[in-house]
């Protein structure tokens, strides 16, 4: 063959090389949330009540223990599950059981959900309260939050739920006065209700 | 290689060799342009950290220093990372396909099938973790989408995604600890996995020829300086990143963790792994008898240990009582009865007399006895030009040649150079042709190189010297290219006239 084919055919496989590493390295583009969309987030990281509460050792029971393990009260591990409902304008979009974590089911209960939402004003009703077993037993401290965002367009709001306390983030809650007049994304604490 | 596929390729494979040529076949090599282009990846990867910050403020700024302000350096370092990387990829995935489309993951080959895969997940991670490091959107899409992943497996205690909730979630050591993975943890690990991948192939091409280094090379810069790598804006947690532009190499599977639950897609991850390691388990690919050792014949010079492939023979301590230190021993677990052993045993000399002739090691199938009576019976048949080929090579049965006869053996490499000398001086052939599988691509990985060395006088047992080399036309081609092994026959035809022609002169 001549050497001027020779020469073709080396550039060719380079080339062919070079457009395929080209063409899928930087595309094409892909989109993870439709044209004019926002995503919402439910975010829970909650320790809930134990099971049984808390109890505390008779003196008799405590000197019947080993000197170093003489603690004033025992607590069993397992923890209430979270029954948590989330309403978006009325409209329910989450509402579910969620096991604590752990093998013991002592750990908190986890759980991330996320929606695509078209931009725009939305209120969210929250309402966690703790339940045993099967059949839902409120334990006194049940949470109900009302939190009204704006969501614009590639925005990502999230509901932080955490042990004390209910967040949005990245986004500001217009149920409570502005506190931040440079006008930037606030991180906004709630006390329970 | 009967499969239509395989042949397909052959075809496709031969069409490249008509420029880089056999021995330089960058398919051939793609196993050891992956490593290549990983080298380079490594390489430009230490630049690229002396400038960069693992820090959630600092990384995204250092790497647009990087591509800004030191174009010329450390813009075209980058580049040439993430396509040296893509590279790196593209050349894995081709090399496994072709060695499935090739049937080679059967017998001894399933070790290194198997050890293939894993390749890959290695591979992605090394572009997992990089992609993380830019910290562009891009970067918090895949930090995010690789933490929704690992959340549904039973790895932490506390879901990974928490701390991709917002800015202030997220620590500055995550990012180090990213930087620690890609930079030192998986390079570890890496080397660790293509040694264990070679464990079982004996003499490994782990470096592409010269001249496929410099056209990698010169591909990167040229691609680097064609179309500079830019990053995608800075990761911003508060927003859903997007549009992105991802690399499809290394993250084609990302998307699915967003249709199907995580968990599904560990699913199809791991299956379609699994589906893959499984191959050699699929019946099929016939394997012979394995190599016989006949004791009497054996000297324990162990040429036969030095040349076999799947490293199927041990020298062992001598049970006969002969004055031998060793004896050959094959492992029929590995042996997949190519006959290369045949070929370097230095009794495997058609000239011996001893009827019928035995030799050190060989096929029972496929006896050197069987190849002289078959050399005898083609010279009977007034053949006056030999050709041997072999199983995975061109098709010698489409050679149409006038007095022309030709041998298949299960390997070029099982041909006993002394045969070569035997066909010449003992039965009259005034020329042989070599037509095994195409240089740098035995099937049996070694055969071809084996034979050529024995010629060349490089390897033992070697051709005599009085042979001459002129009559010896070495035409190792693919399944397919028939009429170019004819055209080479030809052609050593008239070379052979014309040597007889000067002998003839001279002589008068």
């Amino acid at each position: 063959m001549r050497r001027g084919a020779r020469i073709l055919i080396r550039a060719g496989v380079w080339a062919a090389l070079a457009v395929l590493v080209a063409a899928f390295a930087s595309g094409p583009e892909f989109r993870l949330l439709p044209d004019g969309h926002g995503q919402l987030t439910l975010a829970i990281a909650r320790l809930t009540d134990r099971v049984r509460p808390c109890r505390q050792l008779t003196e008799a029971e405590r000197q019947a223990l080993p000197p170093t393990r003489r603690v004033r009260e025992v607590c069993e591990r397992e923890r209430r599950a979270l029954f948590a409902r989330l309403a978006l304008d009325g409209r329910v979009l989450f509402e579910r059981r969620l096991a604590p974590s752990g093998l013991h089911d002592d750990g908190r209960v986890y759980r991330i959900e996320r929606w695509p939402l078209p931009a725009g004003e939305y209120v969210a009703e929250l309402v966690l309260d703790a339940v045993a077993g099967e059949d839902r037993v409120e334990n006194g401290t049940p949470v109900s939050r009302t939190l009204a965002f704006r969501l614009e367009p590639g925005r990502s709001a999230v509901i932080d739920v955490g042990d004390h306390e209910v967040e949005l983030l990245n986004v500001a809650d217009e149920t409570r006065p502005a506190a931040d007049p440079a006008g930037r994304p606030r991180r906004q604490g709630a006390d329970e209700t | 290689m009967s499969n239509p596929a395989a042949r397909a390729l052959a075809r496709f494979e031969a069409g490249v060799s008509a420029g880089f040529g056999h021995a330089r076949n960058p398919f051939h090599y793609l196993g050891a342009l992956t490593i290549g282009f990983l080298w380079i990846a490594l390489v430009t990867g230490v630049y690229l950290f002396v400038f960069y910050r693992a820090s959630l403020a600092g990384a995204y700024a250092s790497v647009q220093v990087l591509s800004e302000d030191q174009w010329f350096a450390g813009g075209i370092m980058r580049s040439v990372h993430r396509y040296a990387s893509d590279a790196a990829l593209v050349c894995l995935v081709a090399h496994l396909l072709r060695e499935a489309v090739r049937g080679r993951f059967r017998g001894p080959r399933w070790f290194s099938w198997v050890t293939g895969p894993p390749l890959i997940w290695i591979v992605a991670l090394f572009g997992v973790t990089g992609y993380w490091m830019v910290w562009d959107e891009l970067g918090q899409y895949v930090a995010q989408t690789t933490a929704r992943l690992l959340d549904a497996l039973p790895l932490f205690s506390e879901p990974m995604s928490r701390n991709f909730l917002a800015d202030a979630a997220l620590g500055s050591r995550l990012f180090t600890l990213v930087a620690f993975i890609h930079l030192v943890g998986l390079p570890v690990v890496a080397v660790l996995a293509i040694w264990f991948h070679l464990l079982r192939v004996r003499y490994p091409r782990v470096n592409p020829p010269r001249r496929l280094w410099a056209g990698s090379l010169v591909m990167m810069l040229a691609l680097a300086l064609a179309a500079p790598v830019e990053s995608h804006a800075p990761a911003d947690l508060a927003r859903v990143p997007g549009p992105l532009q991802p690399d499809w190499f290394y993250l084609a599977l990302f998307p699915l963790a967003g249709i199907i639950p995580p968990a599904a897609a560990w699913a199809v991850a791991a299956g379609g792994t699994l589906l893959l390691a499984a191959l050699p388990l699929v019946p099929g690919g016939r394997t012979g008898t394995p190599a016989r050792v006949w004791l009497p014949d054996c000297t324990g010079c162990g040429y036969c240990a030095d040349d076999c492939p799947y490293g199927a023979i041990d020298m062992v301590a001598r049970s006969d009582g002969r004055n031998f230190e060793t004896e050959a021993r094959v492992n029929p677990a590995l042996c997949v009865a190519c006959g290369i052993c045949a070929g370097s045993c230095p009794s495997s000399s058609p000239f011996r007399r001893r009827e019928p002739l035995t030799t050190g090691i060989e096929l029972p199938e496929r006896t050197v006895d069987g190849l002289r009576t078959e050399l005898a019976e083609l010279a009977a048949a007034d053949c006056d030009l030999l050709v041997v080929g072999c199983d995975h090579a061109v098709e010698l049965d489409r050679l149409d040649a006038a007095r022309t006869g030709s041998i298949r053996l299960p390997c070029i490499g099982m041909l006993p150079a002394s045969a070569i000398d035997y066909a010449l001086r003992r039965l009259r052939f005034s020329g042989v042709v070599l037509a095994g599988c195409a240089d740098c691509d035995c099937h049996h990985r070694l055969g071809e190189r084996w034979l050529a060395e024995r010629i060349d006088w490089q390897r033992p047992p070697a051709l005599r010297e009085r042979v001459e080399r002129e009559r010896i036309a070495v035409c190792n081609l693919k399944r397919g290219q028939h009429r170019r092994l004819a055209r080479e026959a030809a052609r050593l035809r008239r070379r052979i006239a014309q040597l007889e022609r000067n002998a003839g002169r001279e002589a008068a």
